[in-house]
């Protein structure tokens, strides 16, 4: 069976670490920081290790974009300089990928808490709620002052996520207390997200899509999840955000299910572009000799096995405890064997170039399946498990510091001035 | 020793040069003109100090000694001045002559400017004097314009185009002489009074982009105009150009709804403009965006005129069926047209009509099935507000349940290993509250001989509802063989699924 490539892997990496990324990623300009995380991540997948230099380096440019008033611009085309900076626009995805990237350019325990130095907790965490609507939904931005952009699955999973990293589970009494966002709503707009055919889209009137599906659970969990490994768990009686957030499990586990296919190799090469965009196999026609050799994965049913869907539907199983194992052989096949490419990364389909979205999702899923060239997985965050260890130990370096003790031998330490 | 000719306070005559080639290349010329200039020089270089005749060492020694005083580096008195020049001239020394190793130096791509032939280097030399001359054009246009803005007035069109032209000529020039891009905002004299805000990035920042050099231009404009808010034509025409280059923009599509609502500009067309860009865009999501808040905006001022909202409504609809007859399944697109039915309230025989042909093109059309449900059972008419789909209504009428049960097996029939038609079919009898025990028959047609050495199996997909439908009767036995079937021969990519499914049907 073929392995990872991992030498070609990190070639590709290196790549996009050290050179321009080309022309055509300027119609993703808007998403650089995720670029910057998924670059880094692999790195950190990877193990191939980041110098000092380095880790300043990733660090002041991640902080260069952060906004006056909270929360991180997507790319320095939406910050501004100087006293105009406050005119720059934050958003939602870009602050959940800056706070993991923090995170993985720091080296050690002491890096570790010192990671979200710099990050204006309280702020975000005002601009995070207000980002909420009144259905429980989040805008991806503030737009004069109130969120706009669409209502689906992926705003609240990123707003969940940026709760739990920053917020931790505080109780009111606590210090530093920010108010937290509305948390039943948010659970109840996710909840009229499943679709009659188990699924779950941006309301539950659109098509049901593995990616949302993903986004959705994953919002919930981290609702559930622990501020650590090491917090003490939620009485096992109490209904979880999860229990509440998905009408009906069992058809959920059926969507999922159903996102595998055979891959026929042959018939994707035959077609002629996107035209018959799935490829279903007669029924019964599995059972020579080899059968599910290769098993794809589609977002949407009747769609095409694309790379990335491995990831969004294997995750979001992984997410809901797994109750039912995938084909892991046949997935790592269709990896490894039909959409890795040659010079490292994986594309989209069989064929396609790579490119840095589909790498890393590549990469993602094949750490989730165990694989032991990379680093164990944090199915939730979509990064290393050591990377999450970090963030537990960044956010309770940031909590101290704002409740005053470190703050003064941080700012003059200059442990991150170069 | 040669007697003292009278020649010899001279300076020592040259020799005689053998004739040389004219020279090819500039360095080649300085090189040349560097010996005539330093007359011995070669001499002394090919058969050495040594070699040369008294008056020569003389001549070269003397040659080279004034150089510090010619050069200005050592000051004399002017008494000494007056016997240096005096003696400069009674020897007839060198004293203008050019340097060694003069540095031409590069042009744009690196090159060294001295392995320039001759002609090319005269052609440079022209493309500089031609920008220099078309700079004055430039700074009189600048004055004039000024002086024009002084007295309140503009200057005539004619003026600017004029101006234009000699912008980009001086963009050509500048580009082919120096590499500098002018882009086609500065090369504008509309844009003259914006101060673009660059992007200034340093050299190790992550995840660089090889922008294309209008794009970097365009975007240091909007910054810059979107911070000052400017709310003009301009600008709208300014989004335009970052939204070809990089649709996905978050900011400048709510900065254009914004341009549009305070120029009140028409909304049907910038909806016009938003098809032709969605065409570009198929997979883009903010367009789609921008369409919804076009419709939210424009739907209020027309909502008493049913006549034009039902105009509205058709040209919407038309615009939907062509970009989805080039990309069936978009799905932005479908999720666009439920919201247009949402607010259009077009819960009509002819949405539903519309569906049912993509279905009819292609049966495995999940999109289109989808749609289909919801405007069946999101039709507010026939539905309880709020009923989830996962959740029987006990509103939708008897009759509508039954013709959607009825299309969903006459879909199943032309093609039972389709997922879609199947999950459809599942959906309608959820909503119905009708026991899976009902559709026994229905699906028990495509599976036979289970079990048996004679068993077919027309579609997996009937395999699982039977599953369902035996575990709800109660024979758990029919229920698992099914299922170790699926996992065995019939659906075994799902062999983990069906393999749970087994246990829980233990439990």
């Amino acid at each position: 069976m073929a392995a990872l490539n991992k030498e070609k892997h990190i070639k590709y990496w290196q790549r996009c670490y050290n050179t321009y990324l080309p022309t055509p990623y300027t119609s993703s300009d808007s998403t650089r920081l995720m670029w910057a995380c998924f670059i880094t991540s692999a790195y950190d997948l990877l193990s191939i290790p980041f110098s000092s230099t380095d880790r300043t380096k990733i660090r002041s440019w991640v902080l260069s974009l952060q906004h006056p008033d909270g929360g991180f611009c997507g790319s320095p085309t939406h910050s501004l300089p100087g006293q105009e900076s406050h005119k720059g626009t934050a958003n939602l995805a870009a602050t959940f990928f800056a706070l993991i990237t923090l995170a993985i350019a720091s080296d050690g325990e002491e890096e570790a808490k010192a990671a979200f130095a710099g990050v204006k907790r309280g702020k975000l965490l005002r601009w995070l709620k207000k980002l909420q609507r009144d259905d429980g939904s989040f805008g991806q931005n503030l737009w004069e002052g109130k969120p706009v952009g669409g209502r689906d699955t992926r705003h609240s999973y990123l707003a969940s996520c940026i709760r739990w990293m920053l917020r931790g589970h505080h109780k009111e009494d606590d210090e530093p207390w920010e108010d937290d966002v509305d948390v039943k709503a948010m659970i109840a707009h996710l909840r009229r997200g499943q679709t009659y055919d188990g699924g779950l889209a941006e309301f539950s009137e659109h098509e049901s899509h593995a990616g949302y599906a993903y986004c959705a659970v994953g919002a919930l969990l981290f609702l559930d999840r622990p501020s650590s490994a090491s917090s003490p768990r939620p009485e096992p009686s109490s209904l979880t955000a999860m229990d509440q957030g998905i009408p009906d499990k069992p058809g959920m586990l059926r969507f999922l299910a159903g996102r595998q296919l055979n891959y026929l190799a042959g018939e994707e090469d035959d077609e002629e572009e996107e035209e018959e965009n799935f490829i279903q196999d007669a029924v019964g026609s599995l059972t020579l000799e080899g059968g599910c050799r290769h098993v794809g994965f589609n977002g949407r049913w009747n769609k095409k096995a694309d790379t990335c869907y491995v990831w969004w539907a294997a995750a979001t199983l992984a997410m809901l405890g797994s109750p039912y194992p995938v084909s892991v052989e046949g997935s790592r096949r269709y990896l490894l064997e039909i959409t890795q490419h040659p010079i490292g990364g994986f594309g989209k389909f069989a064929g396609t170039p790579p490119d840095i979205y589909h790498s890393y999702l590549g990469l993602a899923v094949l750490a989730v399946f165990g694989d032991a060239d990379l680093k164990d997985f944090d199915v939730g965050l979509c990064c290393s498990k050591e990377t999450t260890g970090k963030i537990e130990k960044a956010r309770e370096g940031l909590l101290k510091a704002t409740e005053g003790e470190d703050q003064i031998a941080w700012a003059s330490d200059g442990f991150w001035a170069s | 020793m040669a007697p003292k000719s009278k020649a010899s306070s001279k300076a020592a005559p040259i020799p005689e040069s053998k004739a040389e080639p004219p020279p090819e290349t500039v360095g080649e010329r300085s090189t040349q003109r560097f010996y005539k200039t330093n007359t011995l020089q070669k001499r002394c270089e090919e058969v050495g100090l040594a070699a040369l005749t008294p008056a020569e060492k003389k001549t070269y020694s003397h040659a080279q000694l004034i150089i510090p005083v010619s050069q200005d580096r050592v000051p004399l008195s002017i008494k000494a001045e007056r016997e240096y020049w005096k003696q400069v001239s009674k020897e007839n020394l060198p004293i203008r002559r050019l340097r060694r190793n003069y540095d031409w130096g590069q042009d744009r791509q690196g090159r060294q400017l001295d392995t320039y032939k001759l002609a090319d280097f005269g052609e440079r030399s022209l493309k500089q004097a031609r920008l220099a001359a078309l700079d004055i054009l430039h700074r009189r246009f600048l004055a004039k314009r000024d002086k024009a803005r002084k007295e309140g007035s503009e200057l005539p069109a004619e003026e600017v185009e004029e101006e234009k032209k000699t912008r980009a000529a001086m963009a050509v020039l500048r580009k082919e002489l120096y590499g500098k891009i002018t882009g086609p905002l500065a090369q504008d004299p509309a844009w003259d009074d914006v101060v673009p805000i660059p992007q200034a990035e340093p050299e190790d920042a992550l995840a660089r982009i090889a922008y294309p050099d209008d794009y970097a231009e365009a975007v240091s404009y909007l910054r810059a105009v979107m911070a000052t808010e400017e709310l003009s034509e301009r600008c709208l025409r300014l989004t335009q150009l970052v939204i070809n280059m990089n649709p996905a923009h978050y900011t400048v599509w709510l900065y254009r709804f914004k341009i549009v609502k305070a120029l009140e500009l028409p909304i049907l067309d910038e909806i016009e403009w938003l098809n032709r860009v969605a065409l570009q865009n198929l997979k883009n999501y903010q367009i789609w965006h921008h369409r919804q808040l076009l419709l939210d905006y424009y739907l209020p001022s027309i909502s008493s005129d049913t006549v034009a909202v039902k105009k509205l409504a058709k040209s919407e609809t038309e615009f939907i069926s062509r970009i989805l007859e080039e990309d069936t399944k978009n799905y932005h697109v479908w999720s666009y047209r439920q919201y247009l039915v949402g607010k259009l309230e077009l819960w009509t025989p002819a949405e539903l009509g519309a569906a049912q042909n993509m279905i009819e093109d292609d049966v495995r059309n999940n999109s289109a099935w989808s749609h289909r449900f919801f405007v069946v059972f999101s039709n507010p008419k026939e539905t309880t507000p709020g009923s989830l789909p996962t959740a029987t209504d006990p509103k939708v009428p008897v009759a509508t349940i039954d013709r959607e049960l009825a299309y969903a097996k006459e879909k199943i029939a032309l093609a039972p290993q389709n997922q879609s038609s199947w999950n459809y079919l599942r959906g309608v009898l959820v909503k119905s509250g009708r026991d899976f025990a009902t559709l026994a028959e229905f699906t028990e047609q495509f599976v036979s001989g289970l079990g048996e050495e004679s068993e077919d199996v027309k579609s997996s997909h009937a395999l699982d509802l039977l599953a369902e439908i035996y575990k709800a009767k109660g024979d758990k036995e029919k229920a698992k063989l099914c299922l170790e079937r699926l996992a065995a021969k019939w659906d075994p990519v799902r062999e983990g699924y069906w393999k749970y499914q087994i246990a829980e049907l233990e439990k």
